[in-house]
């Protein structure tokens, strides 16, 4: 070895031996191995780490392992595409119960002076709820998303 | 348009065959970053299966604002992270001594020396932190540039130099030791 590598161009030599740099950079850097005998020594030296790293073999596959995993995840897609499909429907639902609701108590009483109307007391209490129901369906599975 | 854009079109259009499409288009890299990252067949099996379910249900929200690819290896990076999280397993000990040990006796047959550097190699990579270890695989085994890690890894371009730079530096007294044994 020749020494020290010069300190501007360490990170530079480990850059260039480990994948694609700056075109500009890289020329620098050629320039400067020519002239710069302990920044060379240290360029092959990262170039021979590098290489056995990378000599270490792609991990191997199970065989069936892909046929296996688009499988697995088929039927874990299905049943979620399922549950949103539900969701989606549960909605509508729960919209046209809403809109029923909203039209007949818009709607003026057709029973008898003194008879109750056509939605009751009772059903109106209950619509506040039905419309959070509604939204509650409406968000589907967007809260699942947590990537 | 591209190939990915076109895909996910499809797949938000309500064709479901859109994104088995893309789980085979990247199903190999994602699990092989996995693999790497895991040391282990099973669990990066898991993790990939994870991964996919993560972006059947994301793919709705995908900007576009980087590429598929980058997007899947971020949602790698982070299954992998939380997936430590919760197993909160030590470092097996012979990965955590790798970088120290000393070195066993070499053998003399040159195959079986290059088998052993392997070992290390894989043992030191799994003694690394968990970020330095993905910047170093995504670097040295994804062949991506700094730019699309600082993308994955959610942090500056010279963070995830630094972060390679001090893995090799770890990696390279790994692999001295090793050669010193031979």
């Amino acid at each position: 070895m020749g020494g020290d590598p010069c300190p501007g161009y360490r990170d530079l030599v480990l850059e260039a031996a480990t994948g694609p740099v700056d075109p500009v950079l890289l020329r620098d850097l050629e320039a400067h191995l020519e002239g710069c005998e302990a920044c060379r020594a240290e360029w092959e030296s990262w170039r021979q780490v590098v290489a056995w790293l990378r000599e270490v073999p792609e991990p191997s596959v199970p065989p069936g392992f892909w046929d296996e995993l688009q499988a697995r995840l088929g039927r874990q897609v299905g049943q979620r595409g399922r549950r949103a499909r539900w969701a989606r429907a549960a909605k509508a639902a729960a919209l046209s119960v809403l809109v029923a609701l909203t039209v007949h108590q818009a709607a003026p009483s057709r029973g008898p002076v003194g008879e109750p109307g056509v939605v009751s007391p009772a059903v109106r209490a209950l619509l506040p709820q039905v419309s959070q129901l509604a939204q509650a369906w409406g968000a589907g599975l967007d809260g699942e998303v947590d990537w | 348009m591209e190939e990915d854009e076109r895909l996910v079109r499809a797949f938000r259009a309500g064709e479901e065959s859109a994104f088995a499409a893309l789980v085979i288009k990247y199903r190999e890299p994602v699990y092989r970053f996995l693999r790497r990252m895991t040391g282990n067949h099973e669990d990066a099996a898991d993790l990939t299966q994870e991964v996919f379910l993560r972006a059947y249900r994301g793919l709705g929200q995908f900007q576009g604002r980087c590429r598929l690819r980058t997007w899947l290896l971020r949602i790698a990076t982070n299954a992998c992270l939380d997936h430590r999280e919760r197993q909160r397993q030590p470092l097996p000990l012979e990965a955590a001594a790798a970088l120290t040990a000393p070195p066993e006796a070499a053998e003399p047959d040159a195959l079986a020396e290059r088998r052993e550097r392997w070992r290390r190699v894989r043992d030191a990579v799994q003694a690394l932190p968990p970020r330095q270890r993905a910047a170093v695989v995504l670097r040295l085994y994804g062949g991506c540039a700094y730019t699309e890690i600082a993308e994955i890894l959610d942090c500056s371009e010279g963070t995830v130099k630094a972060a390679v730079f001090s893995a090799l530096r770890k990696l390279r007294r790994a692999l001295e030791a090793v050669k010193e044994e031979g």
